[in-house]
């Protein structure tokens, strides 16, 4: 099972890690209860954000993970039968710049597990109140759509995602838009003009990571780091709101 | 001496080896990115910055991690951008039966012996001389990685003097690697992560800063 292990880590040359290491870390979790960064088993790395110079901009670092989440919203038509309806779309891209084995393009699969579950946390549960961003019904709706950059890969970029998306839809302000009676045309305004409205926000989800391994009962970590992540056999994410509602559970 | 891209990295008049990161340019030498100008053997120019991509050079020790087996030798990992290639005649001196039996993902101090213009890195546990001491595999340890400009301050005497006050007060065995991985091996597992601890937290080592950690340990 090693060898198989290590067959499918030797593609990703950077994160190939040696069995001194993986051995430590499992003896240290077995035997000490320790984790190699000192912390235990239910702690969650330092996180702090960061505000862009734009509005819904925000920026997560937790632990040596960095997150970029950028909110935008344009006016289109309404899709999917829902003519009163907005949209709320997630996007993430894995970069170069995050870990020499993200390739540039599309995002790959890794990526788009992500964005799932950030589409089943704050989309499917209503996070962000959709019928607030109907501006003509039928006619134009606000899609809002979030972009989530992944600077730097150091464990849990699901969590780290999250925190910043939310910071993100709350710091996001989108133009005013008001629709002529008579003529029933659709005017933005321009911030000069009229101030940006914030996002209806019902609640915010947060995602806890869980890693798991074969043979340790009852030994769970939260918020894995990047050599934990290659050493666990499996993973679960749990998002919950700050009103302590589940919205989304996700095994990987 | 701290250089900024573009500034004239020569001091005076001579012959000098372009290393890393110098660029020839209306009969100066400038450097091409921001960092401290490295001058080796006295004519050798190089600029090195904060990275965090090892870039390997002939000399320096590495910790390399075993990827492949082949028949006549090795491929391991260093961090740099291209494998390295360990062969097994250089692995130790010896018999065929003395030589240690390497595994995939086995941890690995060798030297660097030559670096091609390929970028091709060939390897050597077999000491020339007796600067480095303990090349060969590794086992049992930990291994945390740090940037390459820690590992480079890790080379410097003012480190082994750190490493002695802390060895005063609790005893470990370290290799540190020019690709800024670092093996530390003690006799229980909080002890190697306190170390790893007292250790980041001199980035720049100093007398007062270990004996601070020390207190804590």
């Amino acid at each position: 099972v090693c060898q198989a292990r290590c067959f499918v880590a030797m593609a990703r040359d950077d994160l190939l890690i040696s069995t001194n290491e993986r051995e430590f870390i499992l003896r240290a979790l077995r035997e000490n209860e320790l984790r190699v960064d000192g912390r235990g088993p239910l702690d969650v790395r330092r996180v702090s954000y960061r505000f862009g110079p734009k509005d819904g901009q925000c920026e997560v670092t937790l632990g040596q993970t960095r997150v970029l989440a950028v909110v935008s919203a344009s006016l289109e038509a309404p899709k999917g039968g829902r003519a009163n309806e907005g949209r709320l779309t997630m996007n993430v891209e894995f970069g170069p710049m995050a870990s020499p084995n993200f390739e540039p393009g599309r995002p790959g699969q890794d990526a788009s597990e992500v964005a799932v579950i950030l589409e089943r946390a704050f989309t499917e549960t209503g996070a962000v109140d959709v019928e607030s961003l109907c501006v003509l019904a039928g006619k134009f709706v606000w899609n809002v759509r979030c972009d989530v950059h992944v600077l730097d890969a150091c464990g849990n970029i699901v969590g780290a995602s999250s925190l910043a998306v939310a910071g993100a839809l709350r710091s996001f302000r989108r133009p005013e838009a008001t629709v002529a009676p008579a003529t029933r045309q659709v005017v933005v305004h321009s911030p000069d003009q009229r101030e940006p409205i914030p996002l209806a926000i019902r609640h915010t989800p947060v995602a806890v990571t869980f890693g798991f391994f074969e043979g340790l009962d009852g030994v769970l970590l939260i918020d894995p780091s990047i050599k934990e992540e290659q050493v666990v056999d499996g993973e679960m994410v749990v998002v919950m709101t700050n009103h302590d509602e589940l919205c989304a559970v996700h095994k990987g | 001496m701290r250089v900024l891209p573009g500034e004239c990295a020569a001091t005076k008049t001579g012959d000098f080896k372009v290393g890393e990161r110098i660029r020839h340019h209306d009969c100066n030498l400038i450097s091409t990115i921001s960092g401290t100008l490295n001058i080796r053997d006295g004519f050798s120019l190089s600029v090195e910055g904060p990275t965090h991509r090892y870039c390997p050079a002939s000399g320096d020790s590495v910790l390399g991690c075993i990827t492949d087996v082949h028949a006549d030798g090795f491929s391991v990992s260093t961090g740099s951008s291209s494998l390295a290639a360990l062969p097994r005649v250089s692995l130790s001196v010896g018999t065929k039966q003395s030589r240690p039996k390497l595994n995939i993902g086995a941890l690995v101090h060798a030297r660097v012996q030559r670096v091609n213009h390929l970028g091709e890195v060939a390897l050597t546990c077999v000491e020339e001389t007796h600067d480095v001491r303990g090349l060969g595999l590794l086992t049992e340890g930990f291994v945390p990685s740090c940037n390459s400009k820690f590992a480079r301050n890790m080379q410097s005497r003012s480190f082994e003097t750190a490493l002695g006050i802390l060895g005063s007060a609790v005893s470990f065995e370290i290799a540190t690697g020019h690709n800024g991985r670092v093996w530390i091996a003690t006799s229980t597992r909080q002890r190697a992560i306190l170390i790893v601890k007292a250790l980041s937290g001199c980035f720049y080592p100093s007398a007062s800063c270990t004996v601070a950690h020390d207190s804590s340990l």
